[in-house]
């Protein structure tokens, strides 16, 4: 009889904790049953959290007794262009599969979920540092013989299992296995623990990439405002639910300039104004800490059912900056300033954590939300108006000469951000490039100088150090580093 | 000697597997004037928690249920002392001001020789498997049940980011900015949070920002706690 020319191989890359090891098992039980030689070996990453693991598995599918006493010899590592199956729980997971040269268009059936689990790399970015998840499906579509891709984190959720069972299905639904759909439910079955929700598990994943039902819709992208409309309105709300009528009407008449230029600028212009003009001081973060819609948010993040209470400790740390942000401009201007004479700005931080959810907490944190009538007398608050109209006399400036240019002076705002040390190290940043390159630029062509400024931009979102804006700008960037914190 | 005292990083396993021979004794022997600092979470290995004579015993496991037991063996650092380690300190790993303090003043002080900082905090794994039981079954008999979660608040989040770049923990992730005027995406706790509080101590540290939440959510409460839930 005719025997089979090679054994199938089957590449796994996983997660840690996602049971790899396990579906490993289930499929070296499965082809046991079935009498076919089959091998299967790991590699253990960083297990358990979220380090990747691979397994690599061959079975030869013919069975052991018609073989006639010879043994198929099997390898223990894959080699690009001969996978069968490559398996990925999570999409740049698939992504580095194909990178590495396993997924080729003449052999191999990628299975792979869609959802992301983000690395370290892409969350400490300073801005939007994710990978863009689309290219790793368009590469699939066109390196893969077949790839069968759904988001079967959502379907191991909703079977109350773990994803291997949903991968496990979706492998044996897309029929590239050797191994019947009884042989594969029988090893989980075998394995005992949790075998019902992984046969749930199983079954959702098979059914889908068996085309017998569809794949769950993928996730609604986020609402963002685009349309200058629509920036204005959520603009003026926000800020008379910042500081009152009067302060949102102050935004109308700072984005009046604008509304007779180009669209898009004013549309960035006026989202950017918005966020700075609701600038989080420790008068704002009060206020939204101690809102009902905030309690109601915590309870539905941490899963809390009704009848149970939550008890909600905020971890909140003051210091000079914050106390002289509510001062009277004078005094807070002084105080700040013999703050960093001294390299003291971190120094007295009071550690606190306020129990929010209880009357006295609530009553601490709300009575400085209701300081809310004082702020435009405060220091803070006159730093950063000087700021926001420094700002939107460069912004108009550009504008006259070249929109595109403008723009990029508009963006700027972006680098200001955060809290205590976080929004000094944006604030210099900002400051510095509007010192090198808006207000003494080095080309008089607004092109060059538009492209500078991006340059400097990303460069200062690139590291939180300032060595990247540096050499953009050719000079350090130096803010006031931590001096003496204890 | 070298300009700058180096910095050593070993685990408890490693510590017992090698690192006390090749690493600590050769140092004492040749005079090091480095920092050694021992990761003493009670277990080798990542996934298989076995054990190793430092670890915490039965008894003080079964004691401490959902906190660190990792304290109630000092075989370690009897150790270090026993062998001529003159500089030692034992820092709970997740108090993190103290354990900064702790940096601080093994890199400057004028003492010579090693100086060992042991960082204890047991293994966050181990006491989830230690605790899920013992919690399955008061939730099933109704009594009380504090789970505890971190959390980031969404709208005071400015998705600067700066908290991940301090902690690698998976369950401090990011997600899409849920506010339309907004570009970059916010931190974000999600489920698999163990409630060890590492990031919210970290930012505590770290002056970084007042985003952080611990939240306490009272499984089968009692009546006082009903009462005080309803005062707000």
């Amino acid at each position: 009889m005719s025997l089979p020319q090679r054994p199938i191989t089957l590449l796994i890359a996983a997660l840690g904790g996602e049971g790899g090891g396990v579906m490993a098992d289930w499929l070296m039980e499965a082809a046991t049953q079935c009498g076919f030689p089959a091998q299967a070996t790991s590699i253990p990453g960083v297990a358990q959290r979220t380090g990747a693991t691979t397994y690599y598995l061959e079975i030869y599918p013919a069975r052991r007794q018609d073989l006639g006493g010879r043994e198929p010899v099997l390898s223990l590592t894959p080699s690009p262009g001969n996978v069968d199956v490559m398996v990925a729980s999570e999409l740049i997971e698939a992504g580095r599969a194909m990178q590495n040269g396993f997924v080729s268009p003449e052999r191999t059936t990628l299975i792979a979920s869609t959802h992301r689990i983000y690395a370290t790399v892409e969350k400490m970015q300073m801005g939007d540092g994710r990978f863009d998840g689309d290219k790793v499906a368009a590469a699939a579509g066109q390196l893969a013989k077949q790839a069968v891709l759904f988001d079967m984190r959502k379907l191991a959720q909703e079977s109350g299992t773990v994803i291997n069972a949903v991968l496990f299905g979706a492998m044996a639904g897309s029929g590239v296995l050797p191994l019947p759909r009884a042989a594969c439910e029988q090893a989980i079955r075998g394995a005992g623990r949790g075998a019902e929700a992984s046969l749930r598990g199983f079954a959702a994943g098979f059914d889908i990439a068996a085309g017998q039902r569809p794949a769950p819709p993928p996730p609604e992208p986020p609402k963002r405002a685009t349309q200058l409309e629509d920036i204005l309105e959520l603009g003026r709300e926000r800020l008379k639910d910042y500081q009152g009528e009067r302060y949102a009407a102050l935004y109308e008449e700072r984005m009046k300039p604008f509304l007779a230029g180009d669209p898009r600028l004013a549309a960035e212009v006026a989202r950017h104004l918005a966020l700075w003009m609701a600038y989080e001081d420790i008068i704002r973060v009060a206020d939204l800490k101690t809102r009902a819609s905030r309690f109601a948010r915590v309870r539905k993040e941490v899963g809390a059912k009704s009848g149970e209470p939550v008890v909600v400790i905020d971890y909140l740390k003051p210091g000079i900056e914050e106390f002289a942000s509510i001062l009277p401009a004078a005094l807070g201007k002084r105080l700040v300033a013999w703050a960093e004479r001294r390299g003291k700005l971190d120094a007295y931080n009071v550690g606190m954590h306020v129990r929010t959810s209880s009357l006295p907490g609530f009553l601490l944190v709300r009575s400085l939300a209701w300081l809310k009538p004082w702020r435009p007398m405060s220091y803070r608050y006159r730093e950063e108006q000087q700021l926001i109209e420094g700002w939107l006399g460069l912004v108009a400036d550009a504008a006259k000469r070249d929109a595109a240019l403008a723009a990029e002076v508009a963006e700027c705002a972006r680098l200001i951000k955060g809290y205590g040390e976080t929004h000094r190290r944006g604030k210099a940043n900002f400051l510095a490039i509007v010192d090198a390159l808006i207000q003494n630029p080095a080309t008089a062509s607004p092109r060059e100088q538009a492209a500078a400024i991006r340059q400097a931009r990303e460069a200062a979102l690139a590291d939180p150090e300032g060595k990247a804006l540096g050499s953009a700008l050719g000079k350090p960037v130096v803010w006031l580093k931590p001096v003496g914190r204890t | 000697m070298s300009a700058k005292r180096p910095v050593a990083v070993m685990g408890d396993g490693g510590f017992w597997h090698n690192g006390l021979l090749s690493g600590v004794a050769s140092n004492l022997l040749n005079r090091g004037d480095g920092v050694l600092v021992v990761m003493k979470n009670g277990y080798a290995s990542a996934t298989g928690t076995q054990e190793l004579i430092s670890s915490p015993t039965e008894e003080a496991r079964e004691q401490a249920l959902g906190r660190s037991a990792a304290h109630s063996d000092r075989t370690i650092e009897n150790t270090l002392r026993g062998l001529g380690v003159k500089w030692l300190r034992t820092v709970n790993n997740y108090r993190v001001r103290e354990m900064a303090k702790a940096y601080r003043e093994a890199m400057t002080t004028p003492e010579k020789g090693l100086k060992v900082i042991v960082a204890e905090g047991e293994c966050q794994l181990e006491r989830q498997r230690r605790l899920r039981p013992g919690v399955a079954k008061k939730l099933a008999s109704g009594e009380r049940v504090v789970r505890v979660k971190y959390g980031v608040d969404e709208d005071t989040c400015t998705g600067d980011h700066s908290c991940i770049r301090l902690s690698g923990c998976p369950t401090l992730t990011v997600k899409d900015n849920p506010d339309p005027l907004r570009r970059d995406p916010v931190a974000s706790v999600i489920d698999g949070c163990v409630g060890c509080g590492l990031c919210g101590e970290n930012a505590h540290a770290a002056v970084l920002c007042p985003s952080f939440y611990r939240a306490e959510v009272i499984q089968n409460p009692t009546l006082w706690d009903r009462i005080v839930s309803r005062i707000l």
